[in-house]
């Protein structure tokens, strides 16, 4: 193996992993569709998302449609916010989907990630053949093996790969200095095997839990263990998460309990909490629903053919019920807690 | 081969924690002095039953199945159960890894007769493996795994679960199976799961004594319809993992008699209300 290694380690993530969707031009949903990728959307979006705080941003996961771009439209998103992320901070972290079929169109998606001189790579697994444990091990040892230099956060999803990273491969994941974190799968499944997963990993990197699920396995489990969580919610501005994360770090229990609670009002009626795997049919509409009623920023359709038409209604009502919610809790904690950026100010 | 039918002989039940094993000396010493004590009461209970098998019922904690497949009930017919899952877990739990006797006929007989019985139970014929949902409690209960199991997993950790009232009758059915075969004489039931406690959500680290209690005392009274009264809603009050006391509930239908609490312990420190308990059989 070469000695090139990552600029990070598991043990430097901390703090929020930003999640957002691909930013896509008027008519992205159409089936002709080329060079659908809104550039000047992308560019503005990492960096407000940079500038109000996160900590780090993954792309391309299922809701940043890595399975709706064209190779072209990829590479253009992806160095756009490559670009634009060192343009704000040259060592801020930034983790771009290369999930495919295979081992060696993944591999060679690398390759031109680190040749843009992104951190790492969110990545899923090939899910077209039946990947049993020891396929699993083999597709990571070999990825990492074969572009060292770029760090890895692990992407499971029960849905998109079907079902879980068992436990014997979270043993070699350990083992590999490029993965340096875990996009945990969500849901109410969590809980219950969180601490048998995490005796595999321990302090080596975190299996990053949903935002929502944050306040409980950090009291748990604490920083070392648990320091960095993921959210897409933080697409819908991360005001509300980072105020998680600062009570978190602060020591501030009965704050974190209270935004947890909040937070957890706020996506009741969000379709992802009650059933994942319908929310899992329509993940990329609903995402980008939600994400557009709120404002923060414009992310445009979603791609063919996962596109909002064949939407039911009734997530469409529930969804925007969530976003409601959301600005209210907004408010509620900059009123009870103030803005991020004054919390920042305080502390200078 | 004797030729009488078969009989559950004894019926316990368990909480199953991991903290039970992981970390016992953070639980106040007297309450974990009372748990133990009343583990080994059982131990030495079933001991002198001279069980032939033991049908182990339990929950699943994403182990073997997920949320894709679910079964409500399953039925495990192998010669033998690795747990905990990987040496990791071992460590974790404190528990050493092992292969865990399987009595495949019975498991297999109880399928068979399941289905008869219009219960549909999941088949698993090999590779089921356990996590704590076992490992902990046969710690105490049969720590040289001395007597061969038949698993029964009930899906008690994620909505929508089974009816309680089904899980009593998936135990009663139990019992008719042991009843209906002759190879297997002295069969024991061991439930295992709750009291309240919540995983993975804020509430985590509360016990909800007032429930604990209240479950207890129908649990001990023998009134079934008391004890098959609660809905979901009034479960899920004691938290996400209070509805594993569906497995007490199995336990309970196997042998139809009032059960005696051999100790309660609220338990923060493991995360549970905690409890042993055998049928006055």
């Amino acid at each position: 193996m070469s000695s090139k290694l990552p600029k990070v380690t598991g043990r430097d993530m901390r703090g929020v992993m930003a999640y957002p969707p691909t930013p896509a031009l008027p008519g992205a949903d159409r089936v002709d569709a080329e060079n659908t990728i809104d550039l000047a959307e992308t560019e503005r979006m990492i960096r407000s998302l940079i500038r109000d705080g996160v900590d780090a941003i993954a792309t391309n996961g299922t809701l940043g449609e890595m399975h709706t771009l064209t190779l072209e439209e990829w590479k253009a998103y992806a160095s756009c916010v490559a670009e634009t992320a060192r343009s704000e901070d040259p060592d801020f972290p930034v983790f771009v989907g290369a999930t495919t079929l295979n081992t060696r169109d993944t591999v060679a998606r690398m390759r031109f990630l680190a040749d843009i001189g992104v951190t790492g790579t969110l990545l899923g697994r090939p899910m077209w053949g039946d990947m049993v444990a020891p396929i699993m091990e083999r597709f990571y040892r070999d990825v990492a093996e074969a572009v060292p230099e770029l760090a890895i956060v692990v992407y499971d999803n029960t849905a998109a790969f079907g079902g879980v990273i068992p436990r014997s491969v979270y043993r070699t994941l350990v083992d590999l200095p490029q993965v340096v974190a875990v996009k945990y799968a969500g849901g109410a499944s969590v809980g219950f095997r969180y601490h048998n997963d995490m005796a595999h990993t321990g302090t080596g990197f975190p299996l990053m839990p949903i935002e929502t699920d944050w306040f409980p396995a950090w009291e748990m489990y604490g920083e070392e263990l648990v320091g960095m969580a993921w959210s897409s919610t933080t697409a819908m501005g991360p005001a509300p998460v980072l105020a998680l994360r600062d009570a978190l770090r602060e020591g501030r229990t009965e704050d974190a309990r209270w935004l947890t609670e909040r937070l957890r009002w706020a996506h009741e009626p969000f379709i992802v909490g009650q059933d994942f795997f319908e929310f899992a049919k329509y993940n990329v509409p609903l995402e980008k629903i939600r994400v557009n009623a709120a404002g923060y920023m414009n992310v445009g359709k979603s791609r063919v053919p996962y596109t909002e038409d064949l939407l039911p209604e009734v997530h469409r009502t529930t969804t925007l019920e969530h976003v409601e919610r959301y600005k209210q809790i907004t408010a509620e904690i900059d009123e009870r807690l103030g803005s991020a950026s004054s919390r920042a100010a305080e502390k200078v | 081969m004797a030729d009488t039918a078969g009989r559950v002989v004894g019926a316990f039940t368990a909480s199953h924690s991991p903290g039970i094993t992981a970390w016992p000396e953070r639980a106040e010493p007297a309450k974990r002095a009372a748990v133990e004590s009343a583990f080994a009461d059982a131990r030495s209970r079933i001991d002198a039953l001279e069980p032939d098998a033991i049908v182990a019922v339990s929950v699943e904690h994403f182990t073997n199945f997920h949320l894709g497949n679910l079964p409500a009930f399953a039925v495990a017919t192998s010669d033998s159960y690795l747990g905990p899952v990987t040496e990791e877990m071992g460590d974790f739990l404190n528990v050493e890894q092992r292969r865990y006797p399987g009595h495949s006929r019975l498991g297999r007989h109880l399928y068979g007769f399941a289905l008869e019985s219009e219960f549909d139970p999941a088949l698993v014929e090999g590779g089921l493996e356990f996590d704590e949902n076992f490992c902990v409690p046969f710690k105490h209960l049969d720590p040289e795994s001395k007597y061969p199991l038949v698993p029964v997993i009930v899906n008690g950790v994620n909505p929508p679960w089974p009816t309680v009232r089904r899980c009593y009758d998936f135990g009663r059915m139990i019992r008719r199976a042991i009843e209906a075969q002759t190879e297997v004489q002295r069969v024991v039931v061991v439930g295992t799961g709750g009291l309240s406690h919540w995983v993975g959500l804020p509430e985590s680290g509360r016990v909800n004594t007032e429930f604990d209690r209240d479950f207890i005392d129908r649990f001990e009274s023998g009134d079934t319809d008391r004890l098959l009264s609660y809905t979901a809603e009034e479960i899920d009050a004691a938290g996400n993992g209070a509805h594993e006391i569906r497995t007490w509930l199995v336990a309970a239908g196997s042998v139809q008699v009032p059960f005696d609490v051999l100790a309660y312990e609220p338990v923060p420190e493991w995360l549970t209300g905690t409890a042993v308990a055998a049928a006055r059989t």
